[in-house]
């Protein structure tokens, strides 16, 4: 038997709201399976267990309550100890009620927890969307279908972009109906294709807590967390102007041979660089936690993704340096995707060894960028400007960026900042190794 | 496809990329950049979305057509299976 308790997400997290549970008494959670979401200053996070466990028990209903970071919030046991609630998968022994229509509950793994919930909010199991593990019923279905069909109507209350909002008008569509793919509840136009030929009622509405300002809270977050680093870290700050032009050079070509949604920005070699060079210089990759630091074997890097509406967050690529530029392309575009939808992990909120900063395309020539403690550096990258430079003796123009390096005087001296730069600056010379 | 349709479609991706921007307020014959705050991560994915709904491949040296709305929905209706 264990206690789960609330997790810290984020260095800077010293309370969250439990919003929802994903799991109940005697589910299977299996490692890394999502089991809550809680409400935190950098949005709505999903916790995942990290062990096979069975619920025993929750303690904590979802709410508004704001809980320490550390609270107990549930009882889990292993999978393997034996429990009287321990079955996950049932025989079908739900009487069939004479004279109902119901598609065959056989067809659908549901557990019993579930099921007395499903009975008990008066849902029709069969008319539910699986979604959990092997295709089975989870709690969230169930409640998803509870507030689809209790969604009041109205287009005016719910949250749309103009774009969808101008459709439901000319289409007559009523946006209650609609299910919103972003956490924050936001509906877009996306999300209402086939809603003209839906049912009342049969579309799940997903949606973000209304009411709270998010964006005020997730500026108090960033205050406290950019106070701290300021009051605390002695910066120091290190440029380099980098020459991309074999880096991008190869990218075109590399990109050339293949289709769209395969393409490489380079953004990802600009970070698998960062992560490499990082592995060899160990004293800027971790935390300094009272007046000690320390080191982190792998690296998770933090990229900072700023949020449309304002805010930012610096979610993990989890040992960064050890994906190939495919597998970084794909990371990044999933973290920059599901951190303006507002849906990031809990590990990835907490993880962070260093971070980097500001992906180059756009705005400034350089950054001096601040550290996110506990961490102890971050590295920025520029724009990419077509510049004079000297090549072998000879004036070129080549593609430049201004890479800059904040670090904590504390832990390393401006040399140490120097050779990491140095050694990004070769890796980019190199870009078929990346 | 009809031009109209491919702006629909367009502005559709767009929607889910910039949920902020009304649609109404973009010019169609000025450049995107000048208009949106877009990253080089939402025009790629404002690309791979058109590239989806409409069944039209868009290669890398092609995507400097994208630049406006007019140019992303010329290229798409000249570049639609019929």
């Amino acid at each position: 038997m264990s206690e789960f308790v609330l997790p810290s997400l984020g260095a800077d997290m010293d309370d969250g709201a439990l919003v929802s549970w994903l799991v109940g008494p005697g589910d299977a959670v299996e490692r890394g399976q999502i089991v809550a979401e809680v409400e935190t200053d950098k949005g709505i996070i999903e916790v995942e267990c990290w062990d096979d466990v069975v619920v025993e028990e929750l303690l904590v209903e979802a709410g508004d309550t704001r809980l320490a970071v550390g609270t107990p919030i549930a009882r889990f046991r292993s999978a393997d100890e034996s429990g009287s609630a321990a079955q996950t998968t049932v025989p079908d022994e739900t009487p069939q009620r004479q004279g109902t229509v119901e598609k065959p509950a056989a067809a659908q793994r549901i557990t019993p927890p579930v099921r007395h919930l499903a009975h008990e909010l008066g849902v029709d199991v069969g008319r539910v969307g699986a979604t959990g593990p092997g295709g089975s019923v989870t709690r969230l279905d169930v409640k998803r279908e509870v507030t689809a069909t209790s969604a009041p109507p109205g287009n005016g209350r719910v949250k749309a972009s103009p774009l969808a909002r101008r459709i439901a008008a000319d289409g007559g569509l009523d946006l209650a109906l609609a299910a919103a793919s972003r956490t924050d509840g936001l509906l877009v136009a996306a999300d209402l294709a086939g809603l003209a030929n839906a049912a009342p009622g049969t579309k799940p509405r997903r949606g973000g807590q209304p009411g709270v300002d998010k964006s005020q809270a997730m500026r108090s977050a960033i205050a406290r967390s950019m106070e701290r680093s300021k009051r605390e870290i002695p910066h120091y700050y290190l440029d380099m102007r980098m020459d991309l032009h074999r880096s991008l050079s190869w990218l075109e070509e590399f990109n050339d041979e293949r289709s769209i949604a395969d393409r490489i920005l380079p953004a990802a070699l600009l970070l698998k660089a960062s992560a490499l060079a990082l592995t060899e210089f160990g004293d800027l990759n971790g935390h300094w936690v009272d007046g000690v630091f320390h080191h982190s074997e792998i690296v998770n890097l933090g990229v900072a993704v700023s949020l449309r509406g304002g805010g930012l967050v610096a979610p993990a690529i989890r040992d960064a340096a050890s994906l190939t530029l495919s597998e970084m392309m794909e990371a990044l575009t999933d973290l920059v995707a599901r951190a303006r939808a507002g849906r990031l992990r809990g590990s990835e909120m907490a993880e962070q060894t260093v971070t980097v900063t500001n992906l180059g395309d756009r705005g400034v020539d350089r950054t001096f960028p601040v550290i996110v403690p506990p961490q102890v550096a971050i590295i920025g990258f520029g724009r990419v400007v077509d510049s004079p430079f000297v090549v072998d003796g000879e004036l070129e123009v080549r593609p430049i960026v201004h890479t800059t390096l904040a670090a904590d005087h504390r832990v390393t001296d401006g040399h140490t900042g120097g050779l990491l730069l140095l050694a990004i600056d070769r890796l980019l010379q190199e870009p078929q190794q990346l | 496809m009809t031009t109209d349709e491919a702006k629909a479609t367009i502005f559709e991706v767009l929607d889910g990329i910039a949920p902020e921007v009304d649609a109404a307020t973009v010019e169609h014959d000025v450049e995107l950049d000048e208009q949106l705050d877009l990253d080089s991560m939402d025009f790629l994915n404002w690309l791979i979305g058109i590239s989806k709904a409409t069944g039209v491949d868009i290669p890398q040296r092609d995507a400097s057509e994208f630049l406006t709305i007019d140019g992303a929905a010329a290229y798409v209706v000249s570049h639609a299976a019929a």
